[in-house]
């Protein structure tokens, strides 16, 4: 987790965003031996990976001013980094030849402080006795990369961007999701039914398939009233039963 | 039921101002799940926004960095100068190859009167081939640095390190995916799209009865492990690619295996041209560990079993 020197970088950061030269002096120093330790392992020649280092630093003490940063100092220093490394690979580098340091802004720094928008707006909309339940359930029910791929795609990540972040193919991921979402489903169908709004609302969940040409099975509607059911024909039920069904 | 599990997305007690260092992200996004503490990382960038953006553009970052690193065909502009020097190569191999009738005989491969010999043992002239790939082995193909995703369903024959399926008519066993209730097969031409039946059962698959793959044909093979409640194209799923053997390329084969022990060298190159990786790498252990062309091979081999 953040240590004392990254305390001390933010706090360098703010100094520097309210415009005291020495603090922005001091945080480039600082970032200097940071980005040179990235770029020295990424870029094709040293003399490329000092042209990055100076490219980074000259849009930190460019945006920093401007910028109230909502995420430590250092994410912000290594996501200008990130975004100058994949300018300085991209195919208008290569072929174009323009100068790194002559390139427009193609990343757009600004952007960086619109990230995590969806995320706020997830906190907003539960209430946070409901959070803390629904994650206790999860960790119960699920098995850690179930729980993951859940947790991500619930703050709307793409799967490709899952797949990418976990290490797993987009097949995997997808399975593990569905997996996921049927082991929360059936939990809350058989220990927490008042969430889904009680027996009524199942009851008519079970109605509505069955209109829409959807029935369930004798085994997945026995599973759903069962003290012990087969958990396999509760997922079965639960999943068939999900899109009638509401967290209240 | 995503809007519904939205609401669960963050756990009260990840809101407070605690967010991993860009050492750690970085250790991540650099060693993945060989991190130590992959495990703690990744359970706090999936709940913490700010780490996980920051995640991201680094992961990104990397990926472009190994797209642009990966080989490419080189350009037009080189293609008549490199193809020059590969015929002086060659000429010159051949040359030498030709000139030498009568080379030590500490060589382990040698050619005598137009005859090549490995040790004491004469080569069928069809083997002259693979006796000239071992001395100038091929380059190991090139990978990702990343440590290879293991396939959800692991095959276990026939040997999914050999590409060449042996038999017209194969059998396919499979390990049991845990949680699978049931599997599914799907065998197709890789280059048509044309479907071979199969019979599943449980954890194997035949050729359904009558039935007889094309020798010479690229096939491809999906294994589809389905949990319960799971449909098809849900479930965890595996693709392996094979190539039959011509009756000559049988043949082969069959000379290989019945003289790996008394011409090695020969025997891994020629079952590398048939794409039998597992069994040019046994071969392979047959030779002193400290040949430099054995190690070579090494590399190669283990590039391709990876």
């Amino acid at each position: 987790m953040q240590d004392d020197r990254s305390d001390a970088l933010n706090r360098l950061a703010c100094e520097a965003a309210r415009g005291d030269h020495d603090a922005l002096e001091a945080l480039l120093n600082e970032s200097r031996t940071r980005l040179q330790r990235y770029f020295r392992s990424r870029a094709r020649t040293p003399d490329d990976a000092e042209d990055l280092v100076q490219e980074t630093l000259l849009r930190v003490a460019n945006y920093l001013p401007n910028t109230q940063l909502n995420a430590p100092y250092e994410h912000w220093l290594y996501r200008i980094a990130a975004n100058c490394l994949a300018t300085y690979y991209s195919r208008a580098y290569r072929h174009a030849e323009t100068p790194f340091t002559q390139l427009e802004n193609p990343d757009g720094v600004l952007d960086l402080q619109q990230e995590s928008f969806e995320a706020s707006l997830l906190e907003r909309i539960a209430d946070e006795q409901t959070q803390a339940q629904l994650y206790a359930i999860v960790q119960q029910v699920c098995s850690d990369a179930e729980r993951r791929v859940l947790w991500l795609h619930a703050q709307h990540e793409r799967l490709e961007d899952i797949a990418q972040m976990l290490g797993m193919n987009a097949a995997t991921v997808r399975s593990h999701l569905m997996r996921g979402r049927a082991k929360v489903l059936a939990y809350l169908v058989q220990h927490r039914r008042d969430w889904l709004g009680g027996d009524d609302a199942v009851q008519h969940a079970i109605e509505r398939l069955t209109r829409d040409g959807e029935p369930l099975s004798d085994a997945e509607r026995r599973a759903l009233y069962e003290p012990k059911p087969n958990q396999s024909d509760l997922r079965r039920a639960a999943l068939k039963l999900a899109k009638y069904l509401r967290i209240e | 039921m995503r809007a519904n599990l939205a609401v669960m997305a963050y756990p009260s007690d990840a809101t407070d101002e605690k967010h991993l260092s860009a050492a750690q992200i970085l250790e991540l996004v650099e060693r993945g799940q060989r991190c130590a503490r992959y495990d703690e990382y990744i359970d706090h960038i999936t709940v913490c926004p700010v780490c996980r953006e920051t995640y991201k553009q680094l992961l990104q970052a990397e990926a472009v960095v190994r797209e642009a690193r990966r080989p490419r065909v080189a350009p037009l502009r080189w293609v008549a100068p490199l193809a020059a020097a590969a015929a002086v190569l060659a000429l010159v191999f051949i040359g030498r190859a030709l000139l030498l009738p009568t080379a030590p005989e500490t060589l382990a491969l040698r050619q005598q009167d137009g005859v090549w010999y490995e040790r004491a043992t004469r080569l069928p002239e069809w083997a002259s081939a693979a006796a000239a790939l071992f001395a100038n082995p091929p380059d190991a193909p090139t990978r990702s640095d990343a440590a290879p995703a293991q396939r959800a369903v692991q095959l276990l024959a026939p040997n999914p390190a050999n590409r060449a399926l042996e038999s017209l008519t194969p059998e396919f066993r499979w390990q049991a995916v845990s949680d699978a209730v049931r599997y599914r097969a799907r065998l197709e031409r890789a280059d048509t799209g044309e479907p071979v039946p199969l019979v599943v059962e449980g954890t194997q698959a035949r050729l359904a009865p009558n039935t007889t793959l094309q020798a010479g044909a690229r096939y491809r093979l999906t294994i589809e492990a389905l949990a319960a409640g799971e449909v098809a194209g849900e479930g965890l799923t595996a693709v392996y690619e094979f190539r039959t053997l011509t009756p000559d390329e049988q043949a082969r084969l069959r000379w290989a295996r019945a003289n790996r022990q008394n011409a090695p060298r020969t025997c891994v190159a020629m079952f590398y041209q048939l794409g039998c990786y597992a069994d040019a790498q046994e071969t392979l252990n047959l030779l002193p560990a400290d040949d430099p062309l054995a190690q070579r091979w090494r590399k190669v081999l283990e590039a391709h079993l990876r």
